[in-house]
């Protein structure tokens, strides 16, 4: 595999990473945040870890973005644009950061991570023939869950008619 | 474990098959029918769950497991089914009454209590800690928002919102606790779990508090002591036919799963949880009984009444013998009976702008309805126990396993017990027959509502004077725990 893809990748994900703490608008930093988001899922495909790209997708860029651009929409985004983006933390929010990266970068050079010994584990194929053969019945199940709850929802949020 | 999905099984899945089928096409009904043609809904929802009982006695012998044994059809869960579908059907009946008074939307609310009941019989059928899960789930989801049905009232919102926010940490610590036992046995299966404990594998210490969380989480649900603070809140502020339903369905769903957790898969190690559940039994009957006696709203106090039956039923799990199993199986039946009575009373009476909520409202029913006084009377009867009624009979039962097994201190509270809750069964007693008649009663004309009342009682009697057929149908469903 050449290297190239891998920085494009990572380039990305570090540019809109600080494209997402750099904005004005909320909106605007929350759509950056899933551009982040979709990097690192796809540098966990680099890794060969599928299941986590899929997770990632799914919880992070699906459900959760989902959720904070909801908040998003109910909040004066206008308003929010007034507050300065910069206050008197930021060397605290800066040694703090810089602890980490050190962090991190010592634990590299030492080369203490773990290597996954091994085959590579098709492990979204192994799930997908878990989830519809032996756990087929839960699956379906979890399906009339969200019709309940989709139903539920509909009848908390529904004004009531004239009667 | 492989082809878990066979055609076969959804066969057997029949009965769960109907009530989805009926909820499905309610929805789909529902915004297609002018206002005045509404009460067909209702129609609908009584034949499904018609249907569903059908093919449950069609299904009545049958003994195995489905879907690659994550799910179980047997004499167990079939009573449990039936016991489900019974009252899905009084409440339906008592229902009508209720939402024409109300004006409610009949669409979901139909379909929403189909789906409860649904994820009750998963509850009970489940094999498998994630189809109980699930089950309880859909149940719990649909009950939040039958809970805050009626959107105009705050008390229905207030324990709408308290129902859903505690019963949302509930499912986490469940969930917390099968992920705890999944870490330990590498399998939520149940049959799977109970083989790694017959062989003796070594307990470790999160397998423990795996278990203790999902005792907690059930005991939240059946509405244990030290977990009951929200049952009286969320009946106050619910539709009576709802808290009858509620009261009822959730609590003996959530004891179906309990007792196949813990009398089943947990079997090898009962001895070390019979003490804990004997305490849980004395206090959580204690505290219903003594918080009940100072109320005054009648909802409120069935609340806490149910409580107590909460910690009467629980000395079927403290016991564990087969004698205690089928005392809390009859229990279960005369729980359903005379609770589902005593909520649908409330509706009998409520007008327009009268809600006959409090034990006041009842003064001196016996004098202008004696019938529906009598009615009434035959619940108070059961729900305190006293012979001939259904209620009496499954006391005895529980608590001679109490005493058959020895533990003669909790059979000596819960007889304590069945004392102090005469004393304000008997308050509303009082104010029926020996009152003045305060301001004019009015009972409903609905004649499904006065229907199921006097079925409701009339069963009470029955299951109270001739136990026998009930005594041995219950007898074969707890044979799985022999």
């Amino acid at each position: 595999m050449t290297l190239l893809p891998l920085l494009v990748v990572f380039g990305l994900g570090t540019l809109s990473a600080i494209l997402t703490i750099s904005r004005r608008n909320p909106l605007h930093s929350a759509f950056y945040l899933i551009l982040t988001l979709l990097s690192v899922a796809t540098s966990f495909l680099f890794l060969k870890a599928d299941f986590l790209a899929m997770v990632q997708v799914i919880l992070y860029a699906g459900a959760i973005m989902v959720l904070i651009i909801f908040v998003l929409l109910l909040t004066a985004v206008e308003e929010v644009k007034k507050i300065p983006l910069f206050h008197r933390q930021t060397p605290l929010a800066l040694l703090i950061s810089g602890g980490l990266i050190a962090e991190i970068v010592y634990t590299l050079l030492q080369r203490r991570i773990l290597a996954v010994e091994g085959p590579p584990v098709h492990s979204m194929e192994a799930l997908g023939k878990m989830l519809f053969k032996e756990y087929g019945f839960p699956f379906e199940l979890a399906s009339i869950l969200l019709l309940v709850s989709l139903v539920a929802t509909v009848v908390i949020a529904k004004k009531e008619g004239p009667s | 474990m492989s082809n878990a999905l066979m055609l076969q099984d959804l066969f057997f899945f029949l009965p769960e098959t109907c009530l989805l089928v009926t909820g499905v096409i309610l929805l789909l009904l529902d915004p297609f029918l002018p206002k005045e043609k509404k009460s067909f809904l209702g129609g609908i929802s009584v034949m499904g769950i018609l249907a569903s009982a059908l093919a449950t006695l069609c299904l009545w012998k049958e003994n195995a497991p489905l879907f690659g044994h994550l799910y179980r059809l047997d004499p167990y869960a079939l009573f449990f089914k039936l016991i489900f579908l019974g009252t899905t059907l009084f409440t339906f009946l008592v229902s009508f009454r209720y939402l024409s008074l109300t004006r409610l939307p009949q669409g979901e609310y139909f379909a929403l209590i189909l789906f409860a009941t649904t994820g009750m019989m998963v509850m009970a059928a489940g094999m498998d800690l994630l189809s109980i899960y699930l089950g309880l789930e859909v149940m719990a989801i649909s009950s939040y928002a039958l809970v805050g049905f009626l959107k105009k009232e705050r008390a229905s919102l207030e324990g709408a919102l308290k129902y859903f926010l505690l019963g949302a940490f509930n499912s986490g610590i469940i969930l917390y606790g099968i992920a705890l036992l999944y870490g330990t046995w590498g399998t939520t299966h149940l049959s799977e779990i109970l083989n790694g404990l017959s062989r003796g594998e070594a307990t470790s210490k999160m397998f423990l508090v795996g278990v203790a969380m999902l005792i907690a989480g059930f005991a939240f649900k059946i509405a244990a002591f030290p977990f009951h603070m929200w049952a009286p809140d969320v009946y106050e502020g619910s539709p009576p036919p709802v808290a009858g339903f509620i009261s009822v369905g959730s609590k003996a769903a959530s004891f179906a799963a309990l007792l196949r957790l813990f009398l089943f898969a947990f079997k090898p190690l009962f001895a070390e949880w019979q003490g804990f559940f004997v305490f849980l039994a004395m206090m959580t009957m204690t505290v219903g009984n003594l918080l009940a006696i100072s109320q005054v709203d009648l909802k409120r106090m069935l609340a806490y009444s149910s409580i107590a039956h909460a910690g009467y039923l629980l000395i079927g799990l403290a016991v564990g013998t087969p004698f205690g199993i089928s005392g809390m199986l009859f229990y279960f039946v005369a729980y359903a009976l005379m609770n589902l009575g005593a909520f649908a009373m409330i509706v009998l009476l409520a007008q327009e702008n009268f809600r006959a909520e409090s034990i006041e409202d009842f003064k001196g029913l016996a004098k202008a309805h004696p019938v529906w006084a009598l009615c009434f009377l035959i619940f108070l009867l059961s729900l305190a126990g006293i012979p001939p009624s259904a209620g009496f009979i499954g006391k005895f039962y529980l608590f001679a396993g109490a005493v058959q097994s020895g533990l003669y201190g909790l059979a000596l509270v819960a007889v304590l017990n069945s004392v102090v809750a005469l004393s304000y069964y008997f308050r509303i007693v009082r104010n029926m027959y020996m009152m003045e008649e305060r301001s004019s009663l009015a009972p409903s004309r609905s004649w499904t509502l006065r229907l199921s009342l006097i079925l409701l009682a009339f069963f009470t009697l029955l299951a109270g004077l001739y136990p026998v057929p009930l005594l041995e149908t219950v007898r074969q469903a707890g044979a799985l725990f022999l």
